[in-house]
């Protein structure tokens, strides 16, 4: 398909929405994930959720359910495909996420890495492109365990409470 | 390096071909897997034991053979480097793969997982680039055995049966 600048602004536009989603849930940082959706949104995890959630109950199901234990997360997006039409957009981008947790073991991680796709209906919003309903498909999901010296899990520690934004978002 | 207009609007619509051919693979669309190589493009896979192909003859595998037993799979590219000169074009992506394959036991999937590079060579012809030739280069690959309960394996596999990637007229709906 031969693209336009207004085309290429628009990638960039929707990829830093679908980094802000990425960023906010790995930082912790929920404003900045909550910036990425518009109102009345919901995500569904096909397979994994009983039904689908808005962004504050997807927040808040991650934080009750996991944050207990959670050391770090990361997911890498990747093959982001965009169809463009005027102010409505879908894409379909590939993750893969590594995910440490502390055991009952002192020392003993948990690590779960997971491949997945986040098919994404977006909208042009007067605030920019938004985040209008999101579906996360699993590929994958395995786990392994490990020993961590105590230095490094107080380092991963202070990634984790530690602020890298500048701006409030 | 300053870039120019044309070299950017040129840069997205050559990540938009890589990226069709990895979603094409991924997501079992093969009209967007037509939409990536010219009809006499050569792809060489080095080492896979399944020589030089043309695109039909890798689509027919793909299709017919591999994903047959394929539950899932991720071709991720990063780190791409452009050489645009003119119509044509040189790109060297890191691809970290996945796929998951059924095996004979019930709960037991075949994993397999590497890094590559493709080496792609595109030409620009009728107002689209297309690959015409494409190297699969190895960096590692790995292959075992894993146990994953029942249900997971339902969901992944009812997940991505669905043709999730939309037409350009239905976005509008």
């Amino acid at each position: 398909m031969a693209l336009t600048l207004q085309h290429v602004k628009d990638r960039a536009e929707i990829s830093d929405v679908l980094h802000r989603y990425a960023q906010g849930i790995d930082q912790r940082a929920w404003d900045l994930y909550l910036s990425a959706f518009a109102e009345d949104v919901v995500i569904d995890v096909v397979g994994y959720l009983a039904a689908p959630m808005t962004p504050v109950q997807f927040k808040d199901f991650l934080i009750t359910t996991f944050d207990r234990v959670r050391l770090s997360g990361q997911h890498l997006l990747a093959n982001t495909l965009f169809l463009v039409s005027g102010d409505r957009a879908q894409t379909v981008t590939e993750f893969l996420a590594v995910n440490l947790e502390r055991t009952e073991e002192a020392g003993r991680i948990r690590r779960q890495i997971a491949g997945g796709l986040y098919v994404d209906d977006l909208l042009r919003t007067a605030a920019g492109w938004k985040i209008v309903r999101r579906t996360l498909l699993r590929k994958s999901d395995d786990e392994e365990f490990s020993i961590y010296a105590e230095t490094i899990v107080d380092a991963i520690e202070d990634t984790k409470r530690t602020s890298r934004f500048l701006a409030q978002h | 390096m300053a870039l120019t207009e044309k070299e950017l609007i040129a840069r997205a619509e050559i990540t938009e071909v890589l990226t069709a051919y990895a979603q094409a693979q991924d997501q079992n669309e093969w009209g967007l897997f037509d939409k990536v190589f010219t009809e006499d493009a050569v792809l060489e896979f080095p080492g896979a034991g399944i020589g030089t192909l043309s695109p039909i003859q890798l689509k027919t595998f793909l299709k017919d053979v591999f994903n047959t037993t394929r539950i899932s799979g991720q071709h991720a590219l990063a780190n791409i480097i452009f050489e645009i000169d003119g119509d044509r074009a040189r790109t060297v992506s890191e691809v970290y793969y996945f796929t998951l394959q059924t095996t004979d036991k019930e709960g037991i999937l075949r994993r397999i997982r590497g890094n590559a590079i493709y080496v792609d060579d595109l030409v620009h012809a009728n107002g689209e680039w297309r690959i015409r030739h494409r190297v699969t280069a190895q960096k590692n690959v790995e292959t075992d055995d894993i146990e994953y309960a029942p249900e997971l394996i339902a969901a992944i596999r009812d997940a991505n049966r669905v043709r999730w990637i939309r037409q350009a007229e239905e976005i509008e709906r």
